[in-house]
Parts: C-alpha cells; sequence; structure tokens
C-alpha cells in the first residue's frame, strides 16, 4: 500500500490499526531519545535494519527536523524539531491535572485517600484531595497547611528543599500560638534531622499513627521537566490498613504513581 | 516502503515525512484537535490519518483526551525535547549553573532559547524568595513581560520593533546585558544576559528574577554572577 497501513485481519482483528514503518521509524527514533547519539552503523545495529533502510529513515528524519547529525562527530541525536515539538506539549498542558488524574487512580487502586500538596509560602499546602472508598476522619481541603516537621508531607519538602527555604517556615509555624493555621504538631526543626536524612536516602516520608493517632501516611516527590521538586503525594489512611513497609504494596504502587507523574511532566534526566 | 524522490540519493520513507506533518499540525494547535481537521489540514483521508495517529499515540508521542478522543501531543515529545537539549554545547553545564546561582541567591533563574517565534523557558530553577510568581518551562514570553524576551529582540528575533523598542533593544546588545524593572511583574526586576553562539547568533538567554528592591540593591554583582554563570556555556 502507498501509505504502508498494514492490512487488516491476520489474527488480530481486534488490533487496532497502525503504520509499520512509522512504528519502526519511532523505534530506531527512541533509540536517540533514550542514550547518546549515535553513527548511522550503530543505529542500524540496533534498531535491526539494513544500512539502506536506516539511511532512508534518517534522510526522511532529517528532513523533518527530528533527527541531526553532528557535523563534528559524525553522529546522530534529537533535532530542532524535538525540542519544539516538547515545547509545544509543555505550553498545552496543566500539571495539576495530570497529578489529579494519576492520584485518582492511585486512590482507587488502594481504596484510600490521596492527597496532592506544593510547597506555598506558608508551609506545604494543599492542592487536590482524591478519596479512596475508605473515608477517613481527617479533614484537607485544598488550601490546608500541612505541618513542616510534624506531617510526611511537610517533612518530604523539609527534606528534599533547601534548608534556608524550609527552616525559617517551620520556625514560623512553631513560634504560631495555637490553634495554628496548619494541620499537625511542630516538633523541632533539630529534633528531625535524622527523619530528614532518612527521607533523602529512601526518597520517601512515612508517618505511623502519628501526629493523629490511628492514622499513617506515606509521601513521596513529583519533579518537573527542570528536574526540581514541583509537587508530593501523600496516601493517607487508617494506620492498621496501610503497609507502611518499603517493599509493601502500598509504598510501592505510591511511588510508582509519583514517577508516574514525574515521567509525564517530563522529568528525565536526574536534577542537575 | 521507500519512495524515490527526485535524487536516488535522497531516499527517504515517505511515511515518516507524514508522520512528522501531523505531529507539526498538532505542534501548531492551540487545542486538541479532532480527527477530521487534521486530516483535512494534512490533505489527506480521516482513515489514513487514524492509522498514523494509531502509531504515534502507540509511541507516545500523541495522545486522546475527552470523550471526543480528540488528539493532542503527549509525553514522549518531551523525551525528545530533553535530547535535543543535551545535543546542544554547553546547555547541561548552563543548567547546572543556573541552578547553583538559584540557590545562593534565593531567586529565580531561568533559560530561555528561541523556540516557535518566541522566548521559551527551557529550564527553570524557582527561587524561594519569589512569591506569588511562578515560572515553569514551557512558558513563552514577549516583551511586555520577559527580559529574555527583549535580549531575542536585540539580537534580531521576532518581528522588528518600533523605532522606541529598537533603541532600547541596541542598548541592551551593546551592554550585553537586559536591565528590566517591573517585568515580568510590576513588583520583580529581570536582569538577563546573552549566551553567544559560536556563530555569533544568540543560543541562550540566562535571566535572573527577584524582588524589584533587591536586584535594585545589588545589582552589579547580582548581573556578575550572571554573566558568570552564562559563561560556563563556552566550557
Amino acid at each position: 500500500m502507498a501509505d504502508g497501513a498494514e492490512l487488516p485481519g491476520s489474527g488480530r482483528e481486534r488490533e487496532p490499526r497502525g503504520v509499520q514503518t512509522v512504528e519502526t521509524g519511532l523505534s530506531l527514533l527512541s533509540l536517540l531519545t533514550e542514550g547518546e547519539p549515535l553513527t548511522a552503523a550503530e543505529l542500524s545495529r540496533r534498531a535491526g535494519l539494513s544500512k539502506g533502510q536506516t539511511h532512508a529513515y534518517l534522510v526522511s528524519f532529517q528532513t523533518a527536523g527530528l533527527i541531526a547529525r553532528n557535523p563534528e562527530s559524525g553522529r546522530y541525536g534529537i533535532g530542532r524539531f524535538g525540542l519544539e515539538l516538547g515545547a509545544a506539549h509543555l505550553a498545552g498542558f496543566d500539571p495539576q491535572q495530570v497529578a489529579s488524574e494519576e492520584a485518582q487512580k492511585l486512590a482507587d487502586s488502594l481504596g484510600q485517600r490521596v492527597s496532592l500538596s506544593v510547597w506555598g509560602s506558608y508551609g506545604p499546602t494543599v492542592t487536590a484531595v482524591h478519596e479512596g472508598s475508605e473515608r477517613i476522619r481527617i479533614n484537607a481541603r485544598p488550601g490546608t497547611v500541612y505541618s513542616v516537621t510534624g506531617t510526611a508531607t511537610g517533612r518530604l519538602f523539609a527534606a528534599l528543599l533547601p534548608a534556608g527555604q524550609v527552616g525559617p517556615v517551620a520556625r514560623a509555624q512553631a513560634q504560631e500560638p495555637p490553634p495554628g493555621r496548619y494541620v499537625g504538631q511542630c516538633p523541632g526543626w533539630d529534633e528531625v534531622q535524622d527523619g530528614l536524612t532518612a527521607i533523602r536516602q529512601s526518597g520517601i516520608s512515612v508517618t505511623y499513627s502519628w501526629p493523629q493517632p490511628g492514622i499513617s501516611a506515606i509521601a513521596a516527590p513529583v519533579r518537573n521537566f527542570s528536574g526540581r521538586l514541583d509537587m508530593a503525594v501523600t496516601l493517607i489512611g487508617a494506620a492498621e490498613e496501610i503497609d507502611i513497609a518499603i517493599e509493601g504494596r502500598h509504598v510501592q504502587e505510591l511511588v510508582w504513581a509519583a514517577a508516574r507523574i514525574s515521567h509525564r511532566l517530563g522529568c528525565c534526566p536526574p536534577p542537575p | 516502503m521507500q519512495q524515490q524522490s527526485s535524487s536516488p540519493r535522497q531516499r527517504g520513507v515517505q511515511s515518516i515525512d507524514t508522520a512528522a506533518r501531523l505531529m507539526r499540525i498538532l505542534a501548531e494547535a492551540d487545542e486538541p484537535m479532532m480527527l477530521r481537521d487534521i486530516a483535512a489540514r494534512a490533505g489527506i483521508k480521516s482513515a489514513q490519518a487514524h492509522a498514523y495517529l494509531i502509531s504515534l499515540r502507540k509511541h507516545g508521542m500523541v495522545q486522546q483526551l475527552g470523550t471526543a478522543g480528540r488528539y493532542t501531543l503527549a509525553e514522549e515529545t518531551l523525551r525528545l525535547a530533553h535530547a535535543a537539549l543535551a545535543e546542544m554545547p554547553g546547555h547541561d553545564a548552563l543548567k547546572r549553573a543556573a541552578d547553583r546561582l538559584s540557590a545562593e541567591t534565593g531567586l529565580t533563574v531561568a533559560i530561555d532559547l528561541w523556540i516557535r517565534g518566541a522566548a521559551t523557558a527551557v529550564f527553570v530553577a524557582e527561587g524561594h524568595l519569589l512569591q506569588a510568581f511562578s515560572l515553569h518551562a514551557g512558558t513563552r514570553s514577549d516583551r511586555s513581560n520577559s527580559a529574555s524576551a527583549w535580549l531575542f529582540a536585540a539580537w534580531g528575533c521576532g518581528p522588528p520593533a518600533g523605532p522606541a523598542a529598537a533603541t532600547q533593544a541596541a542598548a541592551m546588545r551593546a551592554e550585553g546585558l537586559a536591565r528590566c524593572e517591573g517585568l515580568p511583574l510590576p513588583h520583580l526586576s529581570t536582569l538577563a544576559v546573552p549566551v553567544l553562539a559560536a556563530d555569533g547568533l544568540l543560543a541562550a538567554a540566562l535571566s535572573l528574577i527577584g524582588p524589584a528592591a533587591q536586584i535594585a540593591a545589588s545589582r552589579a554583582p547580582l548581573a556578575d554572577a550572571l554573566l558568570a554563570a552564562a559563561e560556563t556555556a563556552h566550557g
């Protein structure tokens, strides 16, 4: 067929038809997004294509600007049009909406509440709450501020943001006369430092049956296109229902969801 | 599979040309598009466009949204952007320098490139001293809200400026520094310096955004730090 479309049938009727040569081409392209620039010979070997086929794909991808040849090294990498496509996508989606989609999937899968938070001027601030099937008696709604040193979410931000940014807010919260404008208790900044080191090592923040007895929480970080901490995803539920073990289902699914959101936001290389 | 064009040495794959055209149509659209509109724009039949979009979707280049199933670009394009940026000489070093400068000053430091006709942020280290202001990678700006856009204008990118703006841009180019008070917001100021490519064209603009009073109080040292950070792009 002139357009290269696959013929229907062949025992996979329900599989939607694509264009085989486009898929071969995109696989070739993904070799260049996953690693270092490659020579034409390396590309053809890794893609399992003949030299002639690889050359034909390279001609079209270079015409489109999706692949560019470095004149010095002679290697092929992703070209200018790849940047234009990514920039167009970045300008077109709402990170909060992407995060909410994944948070709701997590809440449905685990049956527990999942909240999203960002670092605000007065500490970790809830931007969305997604309910699972289990309802807990704890108030959190968009706008709720968590304690920096006394909640799983607050400690995640405290561990991963610069101390100069987080410390003053933690002290301001601790000095506020009750009732504070935040949720949770306020252990001293020095008291929590060992805990923050552990969070930096494990990448997650956990509180068991505390600060509210009977309620546990696990928080994981989301990074954005610039590799910077963008928000926290927090799982909150009854202590007897949430498994806080690192290898347990709750932690694993939460970490996977946070990684999935980071990926969709464009976090790909490690933070600088 | 391979379609021969005029020169036998320039044999390409026609389906790749078509797939790239569909992606360009989606990149230029302001919102998600219906299949029939994409096909009409590309000058192909809907059924044919559908087959291409299935393959592009399978590889994460496009996605369908909502009950109407409108098409828009998807997350793998962000992987393309990272790989393209990694190919730019000095970009990784510039990113690290921008990150460091933000950490040292508490101010926001951004790298802008000229993409699809506008200064576009491709890296943003948000400073914690900036409240009620948020800048993200992907943000497109112009001279009304961005010192980086002024630098690109000074280096001839975009439509020609009016006489007053042209004089201002020429002064920025001569000084190698854009100082913009009240940008991007009335209570903020921005300093921006050029990162020049080997051919003398403007490769990127590196900018520092902070509270107006703080920038005014230490403008010279901040400009020096910004220039030093821009230098890292040249190894």
